[in-house]
């Protein structure tokens, strides 16, 4: 583990089970400041992890540090972090405005209708903010439980799959305010199950499988990482045996196999080769592709190679 | 104590609990002991009758379900809803969590059941002197307390508080308590007559002198004491459970 004080977070041989079920298990990694991605297959421990850092809940083992000091019930932690949870979590009965100033007078935020106004805009809820939270869809609520965790000015942003729910447009939105809010100096951690949200916006990535840290580093690394493993990639054409044929003389092909619905299963060491070449035979001896795709490109498969 | 955040709380608590359906079942519960005296006025029946209207009627049975089902939902609906971290990912103490949640439910169970005690203790009045009205009141005001600090603990430790808060009810509070005497100072209910019965004594059953009966109950210094305990206790208990309990 690094111990530079700078980190935001210091997790060391950190486990949490419950009952018989371990959900960590010792994971120690430091997270410094910027924005960070825990990157991990639902189910991997990513939620209880983020529940630690932020003090909802106690390590089994291991110790936990955030900004430097002991989340659990620290008020002064408190005052310097926003969470926003996988959970639905809002008072139904309240406007989005009223939510907003609740979490803003609840955190001591000074100013506070100036800053939960802009909060608000910052998210563009502004034309929603006086309706009943449980008038709003769920891509209108995340946006109003962001405001609620930007709207005193946090030092550490903690985002647990703030994306899900949200259409594309929302989510491009919500990346421009996550590195808007790291421009003005503000530390980020956002988890997801979907790398290409995390890489959008995190120069760091930690990878989490079964409760272990699988991978940590600049996103590149891991989206190499992830490019370099063998794929399974089925093919269906006009001409599978004259396709086959021309494919296993490419390099990055490992092997090939017909299946009975009259698709080719390739196993490459390449990809993106292979989505080339296949392109390029097919043009070249007049065949039509009707199907090019990957049948193991789920992230836990990828998770499980990068593992081994 | 920060007034500002501590009426705030006090509001949210307010919105939380006071729910249309929550009101039907409390108002259905408080017409019981109204609808009792309006019955002991028609039929004139005797004292005694009335006294057991009053005391199981009200005392044992509608103040502590009404109480619960006001106390239960302050800390059980926001765990089971996971808004409990909204309130406890903040940098405010706990105490200032729980005693804005503890003053809004006692007040909102008081208020119904010291209207449905008064209102039975007046209708009742050709039995009952006038400060019987009082009495009940008074003493429906410290049982009202008593179990919502009872109630609001049970419903941050168990997703289950309504379904033990009954059972603890119905078998502690009305059936042991009634077989075995000395069970009597464990009860809040019979604690809340204690207190009723000092400023009206009348409202008790007779004894074969024509006099209120007081076998059986605690005195009232015991009753009084009791009762602190259990209030300072659960909320101790309580700002504990907060600060140590894992929230979702």
């Amino acid at each position: 583990m690094n111990n530079d004080s700078n980190n935001v977070v210091e997790i060391n041989a950190v486990s949490k089970w419950f009952g018989t079920v371990v959900a960590i298990s010792d994971l120690s990694v430091s997270i410094p400041p910027g924005i960070t991605g825990l990157l991990g297959p639902n189910g991997a421990g990513k939620t209880t992890l983020l529940r630690m850092i932020c003090g909802l809940a106690k390590p089994s083992e291991g110790e936990i540090r955030l900004l430097g000091e002991d989340p659990r019930a620290n008020y002064d932690v408190y005052q310097r972090i926003s969470v926003m949870s996988e959970h639905d979590a809002v008072y139904e009965f309240m406007s989005g405005t009223d939510f907003v100033s609740l979490n803003a007078k609840l955190k001591g935020t000074n100013d506070s209708e100036n800053k939960v106004a802009n909060a608000i805009d910052q998210v563009g809820m502004g034309f929603a903010a006086e309706r009943r939270i449980s008038t709003y869809s769920r891509g209108m609520r995340q946006r109003i439980r962001l405001a609620a965790a930007l709207v005193s000015d946090p030092d550490l942003l903690i985002l647990d799959e703030p994306l899900n729910g949200a259409d594309p447009t929302q989510r491009i939105n919500f990346q421009d305010v996550l590195l808007r809010t790291a421009d003005a100096g503000r530390s980020i951690i956002i988890s997801s199950h979907i790398l290409e949200e995390v890489e959008l916006v995190a120069s760091n990535v930690l990878l989490v499988i079964a409760g272990k840290l699988a991978a940590a580093g600049d996103h590149h690394a891991i989206r190499q990482a992830l490019s370099d493993r063998p794929y399974t990639v089925s093919i269906v054409c006009s001409q599978p045996r004259h396709m086959a044929a021309v494919l296993a003389s490419n390099e990055t092909v490992v092997s090939l196999q017909f299946e009975s619905d009259g698709s080719i299963v390739v196993l490459t060491s390449n990809v993106a080769s292979l989505q080339e070449s296949v392109a390029g035979i097919a043009k070249s001896n007049g065949i039509t592709l009707e199907r090019v795709e990957p049948l193991d490109d789920s992230l836990e498969s990828v998770f499980e190679y990068l593992v081994q | 104590m920060s007034w500002s955040i501590f009426i705030t709380l006090t509001r949210l608590t307010f919105r939380q609990i006071v729910t249309v359906r929550r009101g039907v079942i409390v108002a259905l519960l408080i017409a019981i002991p109204v609808v009792g005296s309006i019955l002991i006025a028609y039929f004139d029946a005797t004292e005694n009758t009335a006294a057991v209207i009053f005391n199981f009627g009200i005392f044992s049975t509608v103040l502590p379900i009404v109480t619960l089902v006001i106390a239960s939902p302050a800390f059980s609906d926001e765990i089971e809803d996971r808004t409990l971290a909204v309130l406890t990912l903040t940098p405010i103490s706990r105490w200032l969590i729980v005693t804005p949640k503890l003053v809004a439910v006692a007040l909102i169970a008081a208020v119904p059941l010291i209207i449905a005690a008064s209102a039975s203790g007046a209708i009742a009045s050709d039995i009952y002197p006038v400060s019987s009205a009082v009495g009940v009141a008074v003493g429906t005001a410290f049982g009202c307390v008593c179990y919502a600090a009872l109630f609001t603990f049970l419903g941050s430790i168990t997703g289950r508080s309504i379904i033990i808060g009954l059972l603890y009810v119905l078998a502690w509070e009305n059936l042991f308590v009634n077989f075995i005497p000395t069970l009597t100072y464990t009860s809040v209910s019979q604690w809340a007559i204690t207190v009723a019965s000092q400023i009206e004594p009348y409202i008790l059953s007779l004894d074969d002198s024509g006099l209120p009966d007081a076998t059986g109950l605690p005195a009232i210094a015991y009753a009084l004491v009791a009762g602190a305990v259990l209030v300072v206790g659960c909320y101790v208990a309580n700002v504990r459970r907060l600060r140590t309990m894992d929230v979702n």
